[in-house]
């Protein structure tokens, strides 16, 4: 099953008349399960692909399937219980809620979908736990390292067990050894837990720890390659 | 998303705050509490007033007056020198014909007079009165005893004196019944003293009480009254007797168009009347005052809220990526906003009543007036409620302003 179905794909900015090509025409597909990286130089698009595939933005011309739907027919709510239920995202910059704790942080995708109540706290502490923070689940987030911090989204994000995970430079803030066990972390949920990712980065040790590494340049795809020797072990990951 | 789950994201958003919180609502608190204020020292003010009007006259009891009813300065002037009051129309309405519901008629002569007792002078009211003032007025010797009919009918020298009369004139406390004062050089026999009534709207500290038959014919020298006092004998039958009166006099004055009445009735109902709608409007105004500073809160607070709607845009952008819609990110700042102004109300409304409880203890002690507190009902209903709605109100904008943020540009916002 395909989780998404890009078909030309353009966004083009139009900042007071003046017109930007973001993304000139992209076609990809992603299965149910892959681990995708998305490369390529700051300006070549890769941000803007994120978020029209991460629904929070639109894309002007081209057709965009998720989970099999055509994203032109819902309405802005519709997409917004779809962010909820299928989409799960890890930012750079963490983006916690500072003075909340660890668990409330990552309940908080439940406070705004159907799961009952009484399921909550069991599913945060699940998620909590597979990210190995059990220990700090009572901290407030800004009493954690980076590294913590950036576990925590990743708690956040697989939380309700979305259909997709997008990860946008989550290492980007983080040193190479923090940034290290978060990399694991993401793969690990792919890997073991069968989670599909997309990864968003412009180092190649990073993106290496997928399986499949799209290259964009310009707004367009330059290369979508199988990556020959995939990263598992965490000695060869070197900053 | 659930409400109760919208209140708490909203209080756990003001927490964050605290002290910013608390300087926000400042404003909304100060409003409320002092409408809570002018409200309660405004019904505690008219309580007072009533109480006293009550307790001194007899709700059975109603005046007349010479004169129109007072209504431009030339009306003003003519009950000051009027004289239509006379013995006549006191005997008029002592008959049982004309009045049947009228058990007692009391003239009432005016004076201010000074009174001297061995080289000690007072300047006192001086009231001359029938014995059916103690009964009308309440008015019971703590000492010596009150004026009689005799008393009245023998044109008799006697006089009742006020407390602060007799500890003017009587330095050393000494027994005052049975003692002699002069007043306008006639010597009236002090016969019984009047118990303290304290500072208040009606007393009778300061007074002389002599027959009225006396004070016409050797003191004040006028063949007319300032007031007839007339006591129903139930007081169902007030307005019927006010009724009975205006016929009676008219008749004995000779007077056929209402319009031209020299004279004015008016029972105690009236000037509770009175008094209760002039203390309502007062209360109205200066409340209406204390709302404006409700509206200058209700700014503070959309201020602050864009501010804190600024400060966290990014909050926003990751609450709307991770699945909130545009209307509960509307609910959560507007929520905030009103939780905020209503808590300010709560503490207004705490603070105000306080205040008013302390006040009225204060005026109690100190001013010696019996100031009851009312904790007013109303008021803190019409403040919590008023207080949400400036929430409501000032919070839709701000809120308006976080629901439209896009989640993308939130998300960058740095």
């Amino acid at each position: 099953m395909n989780i998404i179905e890009a078909k030309n794909l353009t966004k083009i900015y139009d900042n007071d008349g003046v017109k930007t090509k973001a993304l000139a025409g992209v076609d990809f597909t992603v299965r149910k399960g892959e681990f995708v990286a998305i490369m390529g130089p700051s300006g070549s698009g890769k941000s803007t692909l994120l978020q029209i595939l991460g629904l929070l933005d639109d894309y002007t011309h081209g057709e965009y399937k998720f989970l099999g739907k055509n994203i032109k027919n819902f309405n802005q709510d519709e997409i917004a219980k779809m962010r909820n239920e299928d989409v799960g995202f890890v930012f750079q910059a963490f983006n916690l809620l500072p003075k909340s704790t660890v668990l409330e942080n990552v309940k908080l995708p439940l406070l705004y979908s159907d799961h009952p109540e009484s399921e909550w706290n069991a599913l945060a502490t699940k998620a909590v736990e597979a990210v190995g923070l059990s220990h700090r689940i009572n901290f407030e987030a800004n009493q954690l390292s980076g590294g913590e911090k950036q576990r925590v989204a990743i708690a956040r994000a697989l939380v309700h067990s979305p259909a997709i995970i997008f990860a946008d430079e989550p290492t980007g803030n983080l040193d190479s050894k923090s940034g290290q066990a978060v990399i694991e972390i993401i793969q690990k949920l792919n890997k073991e837990m069968g989670h599909t990712i997309i990864l968003i980065t412009h180092e190649t040790y990073t993106a290496e720890y997928a399986e499949r590494i799209i290259r964009l340049h310009d707004g367009a795809i330059e290369s979508d390659k199988v990556v020959e020797n995939r990263k598992t072990d965490h000695k060869s990951f070197v900053k | 998303m659930k409400l109760t789950y919208s209140i708490k994201t909203a209080t756990s958003g003001l927490r964050t705050h605290k002290s910013r919180s608390a300087l926000t609502i400042l404003g909304i608190v100060i409003g409320i509490a002092s409408i809570m204020i002018v409200m309660s020292l405004g019904s505690g003010a008219q309580n007072l007033i009533l109480g006293e009007i009550q307790g001194t006259v007899g709700s059975k009891v109603i005046e007349i007056r010479p004169g129109r009813d007072a209504n431009g300065p030339s009306d003003f002037l003519s009950v000051l020198f009027s004289d239509s009051l006379k013995m006549k129309d006191v005997e008029a309405l002592s008959k049982k014909s004309n009045a049947p519901n009228i058990i007692g008629v009391m003239p009432l002569a005016l004076g201010s007079e000074s009174a001297v007792y061995q080289g000690e002078t007072f300047r006192a009211t001086l009231y001359g009165m029938n014995e059916l003032a103690s009964r009308m007025y309440n008015m019971i010797p703590s000492e010596g005893r009150f004026l009689t009919e005799e008393d009245v009918k023998s044109y008799s020298d006697v006089a009742v004196i006020g407390d602060k009369v007799k500890k003017e004139l009587f330095l050393n406390n000494e027994e005052a019944v049975g003692q002699k004062i002069k007043v306008k050089g006639k010597i009236f026999k002090i016969i019984g003293v009047l118990p303290e009534k304290g500072q208040g709207f009606i007393s009778f500290d300061e007074t002389i009480v002599v027959p009225y038959t006396t004070a016409q014919q050797y003191i004040l020298g006028k063949k007319y009254f300032q007031h007839i006092i007339v006591e129903a004998d139930l007081e169902e039958n007030v307005p019927r007797v006010v009724e009975d009166i205006k016929t009676t006099l008219r008749e004995s004055h000779n007077i056929t168009d209402p319009e031209k009445d020299d004279f004015s009735v008016s029972s105690q109902a009236d000037a509770l009347k009175m008094v209760g709608s002039v203390m309502d409007a007062l209360t109205v105004l200066l409340a209406a005052v204390a709302a404006i500073s409700l509206i200058v809160g209700g700014i503070g607070i959309m201020n602050i809220m864009l501010v804190s709607v600024t400060e966290r845009t990014k909050e926003i952008g990751l609450r709307k990526a991770i699945g909130a819609t545009n209307k509960e990110i509307l609910v959560q700042f507007l929520l905030e906003a009103v939780i905020l102004t209503a808590l300010g109300g709560i503490v207004g409304i705490i603070l105000g009543s306080s205040l008013s409880l302390v006040t009225s203890i204060l005026i109690t002690k100190f001013a010696g007036l019996n100031w009851p507190f009312t904790f007013p009902v109303g008021a803190a209903i019409l403040g919590l409620v008023v207080s949400s709605l400036v929430g409501l109100v000032f919070g839709i904008y701000p809120a308006n302003q976080a629901a439209k943020k896009s989640p993308m540009e939130a998300l960058r916002y740095e």
